[in-house]
């Protein structure tokens, strides 16, 4: 049975445009499928308006979803006592270490802070829980009486990933997490991650954008293009031979990895706006490969070689 | 596994807000000049009691409009002279500063606490109710708060008690204003979000999360409120509205003195220079802290 | 034949309340005509101020000083402010990390191209948009003369950076200084931005120094690369033979932190890295700055290092890296 798994999962919004503050409904991300094992990581790849963030939120329960349903360790999350605890067993971590933690709050309070809500812990088992979780993070527990504001980054960071830890999750749903890190920082904060999940058998939703670090640290890879589904598989696998073109761009803008692409290198082209995704295959005005049937009809996402792609070409293209 | 590297440690200095603040706020020597105006009034209004030279009340009927020290004719035992009827000015001034500094105080907490109860309603507040007490804050932010005070005080009747509720009544809407755009302000960022997902409730988030951060908008506009508070105590004083003669307020003992502006030129200037004083210090510590506190000027 | 720019011991010190601190010390390059030189270093490291120093875009709180500096032959420091000012003005452009920080948000992207126009040349109107079109046709927009009537909150990142880019080299500058380009961009934008750069460099016969924190991003796109780390140059080569060979133990943990890149990849699972932080500048380690943080200092190492030739290479190390694998 999967720890996680998503069933045609959906989210819209809603922007008020204009004068008359007319309500109009957008598609943050459509039709996703998806399932992720305890201890594995799914890397979650897509650039602005790919409706990763939008994911982040329904998967730590902010936001509900739309459409679809959503599964955690079998349990049908659309169930309100589900949802109820959800927060315990799915912790998120933030891009920006500077902003996630509340700078007015010291370390050791801020840490305690869900097991007071969530646990009947006292105060001194509260206190151990927290030194422990620190010392997994590589931190001293010594500093902890101080505030966020008298760490570096790379601190603060490991900090947040404490906040997770405390409740001892199953899953942790990553947004960025090292992306406004220093480049030598971001190595330490990524070897920390992947150091914790083989002990604590954690799984990982990894959002970013980074491919060097995806290839580095997920099983499988799940690639969004404006919120919809483009190719979902084993990492290593798609890195290798990636089936839809949107990933090959992905894979071609990325310097380790240009030179296993053939041919053109760079996509031509802007990012629609979400407001105006264009009709048939989302990626159809960017992508070198596209013919009159990728303008009118938007492919599905079909299992292909133990993948999931959504466009017409998939199956010439695997070869 | 690389564990924490102890080495760097020493580098981060380690202070709480309130001594990063100082630190920021030590820098600014305006702000310092201000802070220690304030402390030598606050000090004088604090013990005035036992400070006084004369009784402000006792008349002595030998030494009427006696000028101050310094002026020709001025005596040593009555340092900043005497009034018309004689009574010590210096005793009646520093009486006076526990008036205005004290029931400025007080006024500028009750509308801080009302203020900030409402504000944070306001903020949580969806919809139609959220619209009404936007605008309704708008409307009492648009009339001239001595204006609004004057009305308030018409209506209740004049007399110090009635002033000062006066006065906090109009301090509030401001209050309300600022915590309301600083909750919204602070909502929208990631750690209320991670407070939000350790499971806290909106009371909890508010409190715990919010609030302390809400601090520095609240302090600044503290200081505002307060020079506001201590002017139109003054104000309703010297139109008769506030305390009551003999009461030594500053503004009614500005009122009293007017019609002796010829002669006795003193008995106006000194009550004046002590609400500039007064005003001027909190304006300076207010600067002083919305610079410190401002984020610009951090490293 | 002279160099395009050549810079002698620049520093740059900021002016804080508690005392001076040194941002930029003293450094020392040059570069050659058309060549296209990457700087990479993290926060603090000085990239950025020392671009902003040559420019002469530093605001009031910051000193900088330089015992030479000369475009194109020409030095520079004989001369008065306003006189290198102007050379600089004309010669040289600078594009940042935030396009749309850099547009003013109140006029349209054609007032904003046509004013970086006319700073440079008084032409007749059919002249300036005759230019315009063939700026914009420059970096890739051709046929897009509505996108001048917008405003920079209407357009993605990736087209405002392009309109920067065309306002930059508006002047036809010899030297364009690209600051954190693409940092904020999405991947495939990056790309064509970077491209456009590359492109526009060899076109114009123009200098281009690429700032960046991503070694991988430089690899393949520069000549030259200096590595700067606490406002110093630690080392400085041709690209290939850094990327091949970094003598400096920081320019092997910059390379080696990149996941699938350079020739440790593949080896082992966990990233090679360097431990602690940056030291804040007001408080750098005694003698060599990396040397709290460096898996190989000695006693020898609280000596402040000097730059050395290694072959092609300028390194400031004791103890430079014999081979990629001397690190273990």
């Amino acid at each position: 049975m999967s720890l996680l798994r998503a069933e045609n999962l959906g989210k819209d919004f809603t922007v008020r445009k204009g004068l008359l503050r007319r309500e109009k409904r957008v598609i943050a991300f459509d039709g996703l499928n998806f399932s992720l094992e305890a201890g594995q990581t799914l890397a979650v790849v897509g650039e602005s308006g790919s409706g990763k963030s939008s994911l982040a939120k329904v998967l730590t329960g902010i936001d509900t979803p739309d459409r679809g349903r959503l599964w955690l360790d079998g349990e049908d999350l659309a169930s309100p006592a589900v949802r109820k605890t959800l927060h315990r067993h799915v912790r998120m971590i933030f891009q920006d270490p500077y902003g996630s933690l509340n700078p007015r709050v010291r370390v050791n309070r801020l840490l305690e802070e869900p097991l007071r809500i969530n646990t009947d812990l006292n105060a001194q088992e509260r206190r151990q829980r927290v030194n422990e979780t620190l010392l997994k993070v590589g931190l001293r527990p010594e500093l902890a009486d101080r505030f966020p504001h008298a760490f570096s980054g790379g601190q603060r960071q490991r900090i947040a990933i404490a906040r997770a830890l405390v409740l001892e999750p199953k899953l942790i749903v990553a947004d960025e997490p090292i992306s406004a890190l220093d480049v030598s920082v971001q190595a330490q904060v990524l070897n920390l991650l992947i150091d914790l999940q083989k002990q604590l058998d954690l799984a990982y939703v990894f959002i970013s954008h980074d491919l060097g670090i995806v290839k580095h640290l997920s099983n499988q890879v799940l690639v969004l293009y404006l919120g919809r589904l483009m190719e979902y598989g084993d990492t290593d696998a798609v890195f290798a031979k990636p089936f839809h073109p949107y990933t090959e761009a992905l894979l071609a803008a990325t310097p380790q990895f240009r030179h296993q692409i053939q041919g053109q290198h760079v996509v031509k082209g802007e990012l629609p706006s979400l407001l105006k995704v264009p009709p048939g295959c989302p990626f159809h005005k960017r992508c070198p490969y596209a013919t009159a049937r990728c303008a009118e009809e938007q492919p599905a996402s079909r299992p292909l070689k133990g993948r999931l792609v959504a466009c017409h070409y998939a199956e010439e293209r695997a070869g | 596994m690389n564990r924490f590297p102890a080495w760097h440690d020493w580098h981060i200095p380690f202070l709480g807000p309130v001594r990063v603040l100082w630190r920021d706020y030590r820098r600014d020597g305006f702000g310092v000049a201000g802070l220690c105006l304030f402390l030598v009034l606050a000090t004088v209004a604090l013990f005035a009691p036992w400070l006084v030279p004369y009784d402000p009340m006792a008349q002595m009927p030998h030494t009427l409009l006696l000028p101050p020290y310094w002026m020709d004719g001025g005596v040593a035992t009555h340092v900043l002279g005497t009034d018309d009827l004689g009574r010590d000015l210096l005793s009646r001034l520093m009486t006076g500063a526990r008036l205005s500094l004290g029931l400025g105080l007080v006024i500028v907490l009750a509308a801080l606490v009302l203020g900030v109860l409402l504000g944070a309603l306001a903020a949580l507040a969806k919809g139609t109710l959220e619209a009404l007490a936007v605008r309704l804050m708008d409307v009492l932010l648009a009339v001239p708060s001595l204006l609004l005070a004057v009305i308030v005080v018409a209506v209740l009747g004049p007399g110090l008690g009635n002033a000062a509720v006066a006065i906090a009544a109009v301090l509030v809407p401001a209050f309300m204003r600022v915590t309301r755009a600083a909750i919204h302000e602070e909502m929208a960022k990631d750690y209320v979000t991670a407070a939000h997902l350790d499971g806290a409730n909106k009371l909890r988030l508010l409190t715990r999360s919010v609030l302390p951060n809400i601090v520095p908008s609240l302090v600044v506009q503290t200081t505002h409120a307060l020079s506001t508070a201590i002017l139109d105590v003054a104000a309703l004083g010297f139109l008769g509205l506030g305390a009551q003669s003999p009461t030594p307020e500053w503004g009614t003992i500005l009122s009293e003195s007017r019609a002796y502006i010829q002669q006795a030129p003193w008995t106006v200037t000194l009550p004046g220079l002590a609400i500039l004083a007064a005003v001027l210090s909190i304006n300076l510590i207010g600067n002083g802290l919305r610079n410190a506190l401002d984020p610009r000027w951090k490293r | 034949m002279p160099h395009l720019l050549e810079v002698s011991n620049l520093c740059v010190d900021f002016m804080t309340p508690d005392g001076p601190v040194r941002a930029v010390d003293h450094l020392t390059f040059r570069m050659d005509k058309g060549e296209v030189l990457g700087m990479v270093g993290e926060s603090g490291s000085g990239k950025s101020v020392s671009a902003l120093a040559l420019m002469g875009l530093l605001d009031e709180h910051a000193l900088a000083t330089a015992d030479y500096l000369a475009l194109d032959g020409q030095p520079l420091l004989d001369l008065s402010p306003e006189k290198r000012r102007r050379i600089i003005g004309q010669r040289m452009s600078i594009i940042f990390q935030e396009p749309k920080a850099s547009l003013n948000p109140c006029f349209t992207l054609g007032t904003q191209l046509r004013e970086a126009i006319r700073v440079h040349e008084k032409l007749s109107r059919p002249a300036l948009r005759a230019r315009e079109e063939e700026l914009l046709a420059a970096v890739g927009l051709p046929d897009a003369r509505a996108l001048l009537d917008a405003y920079p909150h209407q357009l993605s990142g990736g087209l405002c950076q392009r309109l920067m880019i065309a306002m930059a080299v508006a002047c036809r500058p010899r030297l364009l200084i690209a600051d954190e380009p693409t940092t904020s961009l999405d991947v495939t934008i990056q790309a064509q931005i970077l491209d456009l750069l590359l492109r526009l460099a060899r076109e114009q016969d123009m200098g281009l120094v690429l700032i960046t924190h991503d070694f991988a991003l430089l690899s393949e796109s520069t000549q030259r690369v200096l590595v700067m780390y606490c406002g110093e140059l630690v080392e400085a080569g041709p690209t290939a033979e850094l990327l091949r060979h970094p003598r400096h133990p920081y320019t092997r943990a910059l390379i080696d932190s990149i996941p699938h890149f350079g020739p440790m990849d593949r080896k082992c699972s966990r990233l090679q890295t360097l431990r602690g932080t940056i030291p804040a500048l007001d408080h750098l380690p005694v003698g060599c700055r990396l040397g709290p943080r460096c898996p190989r200092a000695e006693k020898t190492c609280v000596q402040p290092p000097r730059l050395r030739r290694e072959g092609e290479i300028l390194v400031r190390c004791h103890f430079p890296l014999e081979d990629y694998e001397a690190l273990r």
